[in-house]
């Protein structure tokens, strides 16, 4: 499968040539690998799931699995706004600790599907602040143009500490454990 | 016609299928007219990949439900053909065949990158060269047959050996129920010949896949069985042990045999095999050259026909005894071996019809709709499904038996290493479980037989001392009680020691001094961790682990535990576990406006509180009064920190639930209703140790399945302690 050759890949942490899922994020460009996008749905209602991570908005039911969806804007540590016509869930699929993972996140609008070719792509700026560890390249289709070309198994990779200690709060069982 | 055109035309699709929203009919109308468009651009092994695909989304263009589908399928197609355009020349690229073949290869791969070539043309030379090429290619491509050839040799084995595996591992079985079923020297011809066939069987197939010791223990077992079978030796006591330890040996050469697949390895070798043939030979000379010497008072007896009337006839001729085995043959149900993925799998989907079914049937237009002839069909849907439903959950469930065959001889063992004579009884065999739920259940078993033996179950001397019988007994039963399943296992030693045990846990500071705790809750203490009410450590238990990990066990099925027990006369542990763990009685309240599910399972009533009944001494928590009793009261709302509709605790519902062994009570909103619902796990992603799943509620809604014992730990301790000491 092409998708798993993708993620071998990612040993070399760069963007591959080929097509991407362009959307725009607080007036930026960003893409997805389009082979680790399942679908695009409108965004319906979300169950919330209390005490989850912070950048989880909840749960939906997806056909009747039960996904995760995640706002890519506080994932991003972004302000996150009330959703507009636009926001859609982009349906993501990538395989975590060998288990296939299937996950919503919300973006303010889908654009289109482009082709990079490898005479379009770029390294990530070294030494920028905060998001660039889900940056693998940068994509310049046409002159002046700049899209941000992410990892999505970074991206869901928000269970672990980093996350938590961002979110200021210690994960529930040390507080039990320090109290007996 | 060229293949630009194609592929724009892939690229327009592909973007429009991943920007078409389901209800948008122009997005549809695009795609419907992009596929008529590429139908003609293609040729048609191109099409071919398109075509179902492409009608089916044609067909469905009103439907919704299925569209998404037909999408999702269309996009994989997409997909499909765009690997046809460029991954193919990756693959030759790739091959060693390419290395030494001719620059032609190399120079067409060149061209069938992105870039825009004639690849029509080039496709032409490109492929044959791959297969055939020039004649140095020959023999590379003959290299690679020979290494096909044999990679298909590895994967026959593999599936020989895997076959082996199961067929064996039912052989095996069979062998362990039989021997623990029959007592020494009662061994009968029956008996014998199933044994004999069981280890022919796997003699057979052990030697048709190639392993040496399985087939030597077979063969060795055989010849012993043969012995007893044409009479030469009598089924005592010492042969009895032979046999089970040649059925045991080769369970571990069987699980060996699992794990090098597993890890695809060799199979390891074992040297007891040699061992234990040889003392088997040995007890075949033993007994065969010399019986009339060895026992005097058998040889008559061998002799004698009314011992065994069976035997001789059975020994006049084979067909004889062959029309026994039929008989016997008979009784076992034909089954069906199938993939435990298929079986989950078909489990959930039904699960999810269950949920649409009570989607149509409930749908509020749809009742609008005064036509008798609907209502029926509805109601037969209705029937079809939840019959379906029966069904694809008895596929899961196997009888305990085999649990109970594993119990009954560990009882065996157990009673000689302690040196005291134990009776095992077993009932209810037959009861069916959840496939899933017997692993679980395996370690929980061995805890309690070990305790029961070790600890329950006093030495011959106390026994008579005390007037009872000095044979102890432990057993087991199962059985259906509404929707759940009970095993009760009993022994009838000496009793749990009530004071002991809080002796003890005063000494670990599981409790604090002055608090006084109910019969039942001081045998709860048996399952803290560390904590052991034997003086001594023997082998066999007294470290206080175990009790511990079968709280964990049991909990984590979402069962009970409960104890009874009489000094003197014994104890009995009482599992009430749920019939399967994909579905789960669930009691639907909402808080905050979502609706939560709690299992029903550990709910022990809902009230509403009455003003007076709530109590909050010195601000510091809420105390609820009920009948004398009083419990932690929390709000589920600020356990959940979500925002609170009712901010008066008399309002709404008063759950009391139970976790372990404390109780407590949880203030919500309003209690739903009760329905069975599918579990359906949640991902690691949401961080959510306090929700142990979620469930599609019957408006398609999702329900979070609270974990009762994680909010009871998140309560804090502080409420915890407070209410221990008012009360």
């Amino acid at each position: 499968m092409q998708s798993t050759q993708i993620q071998s890949d990612d040993n070399t942490s760069l963007a591959q040539p080929g097509k991407y899922l362009l959307f725009q994020l607080a007036g930026e460009k960003y893409g997805f690998p389009i082979l680790q996008v399942r679908e695009i749905i409108s965004l319906e209602s979300i169950t919330r799931v209390p005490r989850a991570s912070k950048c989880v908005l909840g749960v939906i039911n997806l056909r009747g699995k039960v996904i995760p969806v995640m706002d890519l804007r506080t994932r991003f540590g972004l302000e996150s706004i009330p959703s507009t016509e636009e926001t859609v869930i982009i349906v993501l699929q990538c395989e975590l600790e060998d288990r296939l993972l299937t996950i919503g996140a919300v973006v303010d609008d889908v654009q289109e599907v482009a082709l990079l070719r490898a005479e379009h792509l770029s390294a990530p700026p070294l030494g920028s602040q905060s998001d660039d560890e889900f940056i693998i390249g940068i994509g310049t289709p046409l002159e002046g143009q700049i899209i941000f070309l992410l990892d999505v198994d970074a991206i869901v990779r928000f269970d672990q500490e980093a996350v938590l200690l961002a979110a200021g709060e210690p994960p529930p069982e040390t507080t039990k454990r320090e109290n007996p | 016609m060229a293949n630009d055109d194609v592929r724009q035309l892939l690229d327009e699709l592909s973007s429009q299928l991943l920007l078409c929203e389901v209800q948008n009919s122009n997005d549809l109308q695009d795609v419907d007219a992009t596929l008529g468009r590429m139908q003609q651009a293609c040729n048609s092994v191109e099409w071919e990949i398109f075509a179902g695909a492409a009608q089916r989304f044609h067909e469905r263009q009103d439907d919704c439900e299925h569209l998404a589908a037909s999408i999702q399928e269309l996009t994989l197609a997409c997909v499909q053909l765009e690997k046809h355009f460029h991954v193919e020349p990756a693959k030759v690229q790739a091959s060693p065949v390419n290395e030494d073949s001719s620059a032609l290869t190399a120079e067409s791969v060149d061209n069938w990158g992105f870039d825009e070539t004639e690849p029509e043309e080039v496709r032409a030379p490109v492929t044959p060269s791959f297969v055939m090429g020039g004649t140095g290619d020959v023999e590379a491509v003959q290299d690679i047959a020979g290494e096909v050839r044999s990679v298909e040799r590895h994967a026959e084995e593999v599936e020989n050996m895997i076959d082996f595996y199961s067929e064996a591992q039912d052989a095996i079985d069979q062998n362990e129920r039989l021997l623990l079923e029959t007592q020494a020297g009662q061994l009968d011809d029956k008996g014998v010949a199933a044994l004999f066939r069981a280890f022919h069987t796997i003699k057979g197939v052990a030697g048709f896949v190639g392993l040496t010791q399985p087939t030597k223990l077979a063969h060795s077992t055989e010849s012993l069985l043969g012995g007893v079978r044409r009479g030469a030796m009598v089924p005592d006591n010492a042969i009895m042990d032979l046999l089970l330890e040649s059925n045991q040996c080769m369970q571990t050469l069987v699980e060996s045999v699992r794990q090098a697949l597993e890890a695809s390895t060799s199979v390891p070798l074992d040297e007891r095999v040699d061992e234990l043939c040889s003392r088997i030979d040995a007890a075949i000379c033993e007994n065969s050259n010399a019986p009339r010497a060895h026992n005097e008072e058998f040889a008559p007896a061998e002799a004698q026909v009314p011992r065994s009337e069976t035997e001789p006839r059975n020994s006049e001729s084979t067909t004889q005894r062959l029309s026994v085995r039929s008989q016997g043959a008979t009784q076992i149900r034909d089954t069906l071996k199938v993939d435990v993925g298929r079986v989950d799998s078909l489990v959930e989907m039904v699960g999810e019809m269950v949920i649409v079914e009570s989607m149509i049937t409930g749908d509020e237009d749809l009742r609008k709709v005064r036509s008798p002839k609907l209502a029926n069909n509805l109601r037969q849907m209705a029937k079809i499904t939840r019959d379906l439903q029966k069904i694809a959950l008895q596929l899961r469930m196997v009888p305990v038996r085999g649990l109970f065959t594993r119990t009954a001889r560990m009882v065996r063992e157990l009673s000689r290493q302690c040196g005291k004579e134990i009776r095992f009884r077993s009932e209810g065999e037959g009861t069916e479980m959840d496939r899933n739920m017997v692993e679980l259940l395996s370690d929980p078993m061995v805890h309690f037989i070990r305790n029961a033996a070790d600890h329950g179950i006093e030495s011959a001397e106390e026994r008579v001392a005390a007037g009872k019988s000095p044979v102890g007994s432990i057993s087991i039963s199962a059985y259906h009680e509404s929707s759940n399943l009970v095993i009760e296992i009993a022994d009838d030693g000496r009793g749990l020691d009530a004071e002991k045990l809080l002796s003890r846990g005063y000494e670990r500071g599981l409790i604090t001094t002055g608090q006084s705790l109910s019969e039942s809750e001081a045998y709860e203490l048996i399952f803290a961790p560390g904590l052991s009410t034997a003086d001594s450590l023997t082998g066999i238990s007294g470290r206080g682990v175990g009790m511990d990990v079968v709280r964990k066990n049991i909990k984590s099925m979402r069962g009970r535990i409960g104890i009874q027990s009489k000094p003197g006369e014994g104890t009995t542990f009482r599992l009430v576990l749920p019939l399967t763990l994909a579905i789960i009685d669930g009691t639907l309240i909402s808080c905050g406006g979502e609706t939560y599910i709690l299992p029903t399972l550990s709910i022990i009533e809902s009230i509403r509180p009455k003003p007076e009944m709530v109590r909050s001494p010195g601000g510091r928590g809420q105390i609820l009064q009920l009948r004398g009793k009083t419990y932690p009261l929390y709000r589920l709302a600020s356990l959940l920190e979500i925002p609170d509709s009712s901010e008066e605790a008399n309002e709404g519902h008063a759950i009391i639930v139970e976790s372990g062994s404390h109780s407590f009570a949880l203030q919500v909103d309003d209690v739903v209703s009760q329905q069975q619902v599918v579990i359906k796990g949640l991902e690691k992603q949401l961080q959510s140790k306090i929700f142990s799943g979620a469930a599609i509620l019957s408006d398609g809604q999702i329900g979070l399945i609270i974990n009762i014992d994680e909010i009871v730990a998140m309560a804090g301790p502080i409420q915890g302690q407070y209410s221990m000491r008012a009360s």
